[in-house]
């Protein structure tokens, strides 16, 4: 439970960080991942890139009224006091405010959370949902990644060797501001079961985006359950059967807080009151789901 | 009361702050990891990956090699420097491995040692450990006991036919075998109006103390002498195993204790621990060990319930129970013995089932059948909560079979005669079962619970209630074991009037500083913040037991109370000189010794110590006594233990027994399947209390690892043996935010057996926890019908409840309307 | 193997400057180098806070930070905590509240309570359980830490 060596840099701007990611080097954003992974070597990298000098990664800012940016290496309990977050996209500060406990919150960040590729990360569920877009840079250039595709299978995210997050877009407006996070874990602290992020649909047509964590091999948008609600409503039986369209579709997630077949009931009753919530109208929040 | 008045008041029964929280609250505390001594080298322990595997070549050679490393080892090359782990009981129907700290030729768990290494600092141990190999042959790996293939009736079908077996040396993987009958069982089962049987399961769960096992040995090579630091519960028992593994006389091995990061009795055997030891041997140097947590969930004494009861109780309509018969089978990991100690717990188990109640016709069978896992630890509760467990959910179960209240049946049938021996030999001392009952009942206001159940199943929800009695057998002495029945104390009161007071018992968060302080205050008739309680030091204090079987408040109590008592009468006896008064009419407090009724006449305690040790001194303040100094030890035993097997086989291993009664709330979401413990009652009488919120800590303590235990801890394995829970955040600690508030009243019921009428007491909490949460999530389920008879709690496991139950419901309806049917044509 | 790297930090007052291996953890550094063993190390995963400190102000878990990290930066331990004449008021407030079986969780409590009392200078009952999951007490002294940490903030 010692890490092995590495060398150590603590580059003060993107463009360096990303020269030394393209060197090999491994990112270290707020640690509460990669550190036990280094601990137990599962993880051994040549090169460690400390992030946390860059200031340029941090911070959340609206400058366009369409969306909100969060810098990569905003922590978890900036994402949660924020009052911008708070009354735009409250299931996010919700989201953040759930992420494990004080202590992690005061380092985690909200990139490493994506780019840790957990599939019941917190902040990644609420993200899919939002329709957050993940602004990835390199030495060469940038790209923009949708969230809900940053995940290619359990903890392996979809940046490329070299690549660092910097950013998430969040649009504004949609239903953002009425949406609902939801979780269920064995405890109040840590990583959750299964959780969920419903963000109600805007006008008649479109219906509600909801995204779910902890059900399958990654984080994912849940298509199938959107599909069956719009045309059939708001039921359990209609999300029953989405959930099982996803089943269908996806291999299953299961460890030994539950098996696929739980999980699936645990998203149904989940999406279910989170729908009803949403629809209820905003901040409700609840401790107990 | 005026301030005089309070010196006055006796210590013991007041609420007074520990002494040992200064330290532990500004981070002085002194554990055993935070000692390293000069040039000491740091201890990395190769482990086995496999759970079942011949070792067919370790080799060190490169790791000898790496940056830092001053030593390493195999377990072939060590097997030269020590001898196996010596068995911490022999008991008949125990079978003991023969196994040395590192394996030499076989693993049987994953996570055990094969190799280790010392090195100038622990990342480069780590590192040199990468540099070891080590080839094994991997085998067949057992990782359950097949309930339908026990041999309950020694005809001689092996325990479990197919399986492999783990120690090459035994005919089978059957490591305790336990039969006890009294009582006319058959005639008995006969007669009744009514048969409950049940199958209660209790999964893997474990002590896991927040402060892993830590060693720091120090081998002088030069005096050939050895001194340990260790966390440890019996530091003289370590003395004692150490030097028989490394083959030094007693006398040139000193173990040192300072604080114990919590033990509930995982902490009471030497394992893993020798290893450093070894090194230190080696090398000539200090060498340390602090485990990480992964290792301790891979090779601590990690196994711990994991059993099955099928039983059957025979009723009379009134509810009189005539019979019990029980066949529990136990999973124990790879040993209960020689690694850990936790395979007695079965026949404490099996000792206690019958519990408070009247039950005359008893039959128990016990198999302990060995696995691939961890070896089986003691855990507070050390079997007690395996026979509450048992007792409480057949009490539930005949209730509803009779339709009677389940609290009335339970009154018909407890103690209420004191002392009572039990059937299967322990004498109830005394007791307050009914009583407990009846106050956890008021406590909890039942009815009004119920009608808040009513209303909340009327909404939907679905609340549930559970009550269940205690009994808390404590001080346990074991005969033919390390856990023997003595304590001792040595009590010196000091020319200046200050005490030291040398204990044999090991704290390890119960408070005995304090509490010991103030037994001694109040026999030597001064404040207990001049008495300085010490503890852990080999060389410095008598031979005494440590902690294990919540002894403390009986055995090492009496054992310091006795001493002191000693000394406050040769105190007495050289201030009558002084004060030219007769020793019967004085008295001694607040610092002073004064004459009954007259006040004037008085002495300090200081002043009359400096007398009696110098001015004059001893011939003239103490003229005729046999040792005329302020200084006495003592060894208490307690005349209660009996190791003589009576006409029955029976022995008497726990003297005392506390009373108790407990109730909670909860509520379950049948959507989730998650519980919310919502508020726990627990009423308890372990005699006369020393500190009460020590003794409250101590409950409320007990009761919240076995919420967790009931709840979500768990320990897993996959098919092919591998340890799926290896960090905290897989095996789940209860957390302030899911702990519900437990609400302790006493019940003062003195014990007549020990000097000041206490009782042993910690492990209550744990003992009537596991079925009370079952009791009430029952209760919560009752519209579904679930029976509720295993562990743990968790949401998966309610929402299959559940639906069991509907399915069954279904299948009896239709079953019903096919009748119906039948019957119409 | 990794080369050695600057550290220059700050801890309860005292400035330190070495040089040290990236690989060094926080909770290594403070326990074995400077032989502050008031924090303690329950889980290395995180999960116990009984490795807990402040790092500028904010609660950290030593256990999940390299010693490299906190160049420039000003830790506070749980030794750091007690003022000259005694006591912090949160250790007072745990001795008061009986809130200490073993201890080993405790000084890891402390500072984490010490950290949510800054956050929150009355939190209620349920804002004491919240703020505390990152800490565990195996010896279940969670409802007089509750206590303890309430009658520092004052009770709401
Ligand atoms: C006790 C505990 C409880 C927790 N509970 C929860 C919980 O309830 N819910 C939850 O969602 N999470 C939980 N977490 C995880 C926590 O949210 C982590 O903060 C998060 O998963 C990782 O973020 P980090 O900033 O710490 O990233 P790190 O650990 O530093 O990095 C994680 C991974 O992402 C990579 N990475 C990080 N940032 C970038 C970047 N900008 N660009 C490219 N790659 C990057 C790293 O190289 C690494 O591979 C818990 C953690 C702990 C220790
Ligand atoms: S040791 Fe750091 S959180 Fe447990
Ligand atoms: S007091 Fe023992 S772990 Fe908290």
């Amino acid at each position: 439970m010692r890490p092995a060596s590495f060398e150590y840099v603590r580059p003060p701007s993107t463009a360096e960080a990303c020269r030394a990611l393209a060197d090999g080097g491994t990112a270290l954003a707020g640690g509460q991942s990669l550190l036990p992974l280094l601990k137990l070597r599962a993880v051994r990298p040549a090169l460690v890139v400390d992030l946390n000098r860059i200031t340029e990664l941090q911070g959340i800012g609206n400058g366009e009224a369409t969306e909100l940016a969060i810098g990569a290496m905003t922590r978890h309990q900036h994402v949660a006091d924020d009052p911008v977050v708070a009354s735009a996209v409250p299931l996010l500060a919700e989201a953040a405010r759930r992420t494990g406990d004080m202590q992690v919150r005061a380092r985690g960040t909200i990139g490493g959370n994506v780019c840790f590729a957990d599939p019941r990360a917190n902040m990644s569920t609420a993200l899919v949902a939002l329709g957050a877009v993940a602004v990835v840079e390199r030495t060469a250039g940038s790209r923009q990644v949708p969230v809900a595709e940053m995940f290619s299978d359990t903890r392996v995210s979809a940046l490329r060797p070299g690549e660092l997050l910097t950013r998430l877009h969040v649009p504004l407006g949609a239903g953002a501001d009425r949406g609902v996070y939801l979780e269920f874990a064995p405890q109040p602290n840590g990583v959750p079961i299964v959780n969920v992020a419903v963000v109600p649909g805007d006008g008649e047509l479109a219906g509600p985006r909801i995204a779910v964590g902890g059900l399958l091999r990654t984080t994912c948008r849940a298509t199938q359950v959107e599909k069956a609600v719009r045309l059939e409503g708001a039921t359990s039986a209609a999300i029953r059967r989405g959930i099982e369209g996803l089943l269908a579709d996806h291999e299953g997630y299961a460890d030994p807080r539950g098996d696929t077949a739980y999980r699936a009931r645990l998203a149904s009753v989940l999406i279910g009151r989170g729908l009803e919530r949403a629809a209820r109208g905003p901040r409700t929040t609840e401790r107990e789901v | 009361m005026t301030v005089d008045e309070m010196r006055q008041q006796p210590w013991v029964g007041r609420r007074i702050p520990r002494q040992e929280d200064n330290r532990l609250v500004t981070g002085t505390g002194r554990f055993a990891d935070d000692v390293t001594p000069q040039g000491a080298l740091h201890c990395a322990i190769l482990r086995s990956p496999h759970p079942h595997a011949r070792i067919v070549r370790v080799d060190v050679a490169r790791a000898r090699s790496m940056p830092g490393v001053v030593a390493a080892v195999s377990g072939a090359e060590a097997r030269e420097h020590w001898a196996p782990l010596p068995p911490n009981f022999a008991l008949p129907g125990i079978v003991a491995p023969r196994v040395y700290g590192l394996a030499v030729d076989k693993v049987v768990y994953e996570g055990e040692p094969v190799a280790a290494v010392a090195a100038t600092d622990r990342y480069l141990a780590e590192d040199a450990l990468e540099a070891i190999e080590v080839e094994y042959e991997v085998l067949e790996p057992v990782m359950d006991v097949d309930e339908g293939a026990v041999d309950w009736y020694g005809d001689g079908s092996p325990a479990s036919p197919a399986s492999p077996r783990l120690y090459d040396e035994w005919d089978d993987n059957v490591q305790v075998r336990y039969d006890f009958a009294y009582g006319d069982v058959e005639r008995s089962f006969g007669e009744a109006d009514a048969v409950v049987e049940a199958r209660v399961a209790v999964h893997r769960y474990a002590a896991v103390p927040l402060e892993p096992r830590a060693v720091v040995a120090e081998y002088d090579p030069d005096g050939r002498t050895l001194t340990v630091r260790v966390a440890t519960q019996v530091p003289h028992q370590m003395r004692t195993t150490y030097a028989r593994i490394f083959g030094l006389p007693e006398t040139s091995v000193r173990v040192l204790t300072g604080d114990v990061g919590g033990g509930y009795g995982s902490k009471g055997q030497a394992d893993g621990d020798v290893v450093p030891i070894l090194l230190s041997i080696l090398t000539g140097r200090p060498v340390k060990w602090a485990e990480t947590r992964e290792e301790w969930m891979l090779a601590g004494p990690v196994g711990s319930r994991g059993y099955v009861h099928h039983a059957e109780l025979a009723l009379r309509s009134d509810g009189t129970v005539l019979a019990l018969r029980d066949r529990l089978l136990a999973d124990v990991g790879c040993d209960g013995v020689v690694r850990a100690i936790g395979l007695a717990a079965l026949i404490v188990g099996a000792t206690y089932i019958p519990g408070p109640y009247r039950i005359d016709a008893y039959d128990v069978r016990v198999r302990g059948l060995v696995t691939n896992k961890p070896a089986y630890g003691a855990y507070r509760g050390y079997g007690k909560d395996i026979a509450n467990q048992l007792i409480e959910r057949l009490m539930d179960k005949a209730a509803a079979a009779l339709g009677m209240d389940p609290l009335e049946l339970r009154r018909r049938n407890l103690l209420t005669e004191f002392p009572h021996e039990i059937c299967t030999g322990p004498i109830i001392e005394s007791g307050s079962f009914v009583e407990c009952l009846d106050l956890v009942q008021e406590k909890m206001d039942l009815p009004a619970l119920r009608r808040e159940q009513e209303r909340a199943r009327a909404n939907g929800r679905f609340l549930g209630v559970g009550v269940v009695s205690t009994m808390e057998p404590s001080a346990g002495a074991i005969p033919m074991s390390v856990f023997s029945g003595f304590e001792s104390a040595t009590v010196r009161l000091h020319p200046d009037g200050t005490v030291t007071a040398l204990t044999g018992l090991q704290p390890i968060g119960q408070g005995v500083q304090t509490s010991y302080a103030q037994v001694v205050a109040d026999c030597v008739g001064v404040s207990p913040a001049d008495v300085r309680v010490r503890w852990g030091d080999t060389d410095a204090v008598p031979y005494g037991l440590g902690a294990y079987a919540s002894r403390g408040a009986t055995f090492g109590v009496a054992a310091a109370h006795q001493a002191a008592t000693e000394v406050g009468r040769k105190l007495l006896l050289a201030a009558s000189v002084a004060l030219e008064v007769t020793p019967d009419d004085l008295e001694l407090g607040g610092g002073t010794v004064r004459a009954k009724g007259s006040p004037g006449t008085a002495m300090d305690v200081a002043d009359v110590a400096q007398r009696t040790y110098f001015q004059p001194g001893p011939y003239a303040m103490l003229p005729g006594e046999k040792e005329p100094v302020l200084e006495a030890s003592a060894v208490y035993t307690n005349p209660e233990v009996n190791w003589l097997p009576d006409e029955h086989g029976r022995l008497r291993i726990y003297p005392t027994h506390g009373s108790g009664a407990m109730g909670c709330l909860v509520e379950v979401d049948v959507e989730t399947g998650g519980v919310d413990v919502r508020k726990v009652w627990y009423v308890h009488d372990s005699g006369r209390l020393i500190n009460p919120g020590i003794v409250e800590n101590q409950l409320i303590g007990s009761s919240v690892q076995a919420f967790g235990g009931t709840m979500f801890e768990q320990i897993v394995y996959d098919d092919a043996g591998t340890l799926l829970t290896r960090t905290l955040g897989d095996y789940q600690l209860p957390n302030a935010a899911s702990v519900p508030d437990i609400e302790v009243s006493h019940i003062e019921t003195p014990s007549p057996i020990t000097p000041l009428g206490t009782k042993g007491l910690g492990e209550g909490g744990h003992i009537g926890i596991g079925a009370v949460l079952l009791s009430a999530v029952e209760d919560a389920l009752r519209p579904f019908g679930a029976e509720v008879l295993e562990t743990p709690l968790t949401p998966p496991r309610i929402l299959q409840l559940i639906d069991r139950a509907r399915e069954s419901r279904a299948r009896e309806s239709r079953a019903q309307t096919a009748g119906a049917v039948r019957d119409d044509v | 193997m990794g080369g050695l790297v600057p550290l220059d930090t700050e801890v309860n007052g005292e400035r330190h400057r070495r040089e040290v291996e990236p690989r060094l953890l926080l909770v290594d550094f403070l326990r074995e180098y400077l032989r502050l063993t008031g924090t303690h190390s329950g889980c290395d995963d995180g999960l116990c806070g009984a490795c807990t400190v402040l790092v500028d102000g904010e609660p950290v878990k030593s256990c999940l930070m390299l010693a490299a990290q906190v160049d420039g930066a000003r830790i506070t331990t749980v030794e750091g905590l007690r003022a000259e004449d005694g006591p912090h008021p949160v250790q007072q407030a745990f001795v008061d509240a009986e809130a200490v079986q073993c201890g080993y969780c405790t000084p890891g409590f402390v500072v984490a309570a010490t950290a949510l009392l800054a956050r929150d200078a009355a939190p209620t009952d349920d804002g004491v359980r919240e703020g505390l999951v990152g800490n565990l007490c195996r010896c279940g002294c969670y409802q007089n830490i509750r206590k303890a940490v309430r009658s520092v903030g004052g009770s709401r």
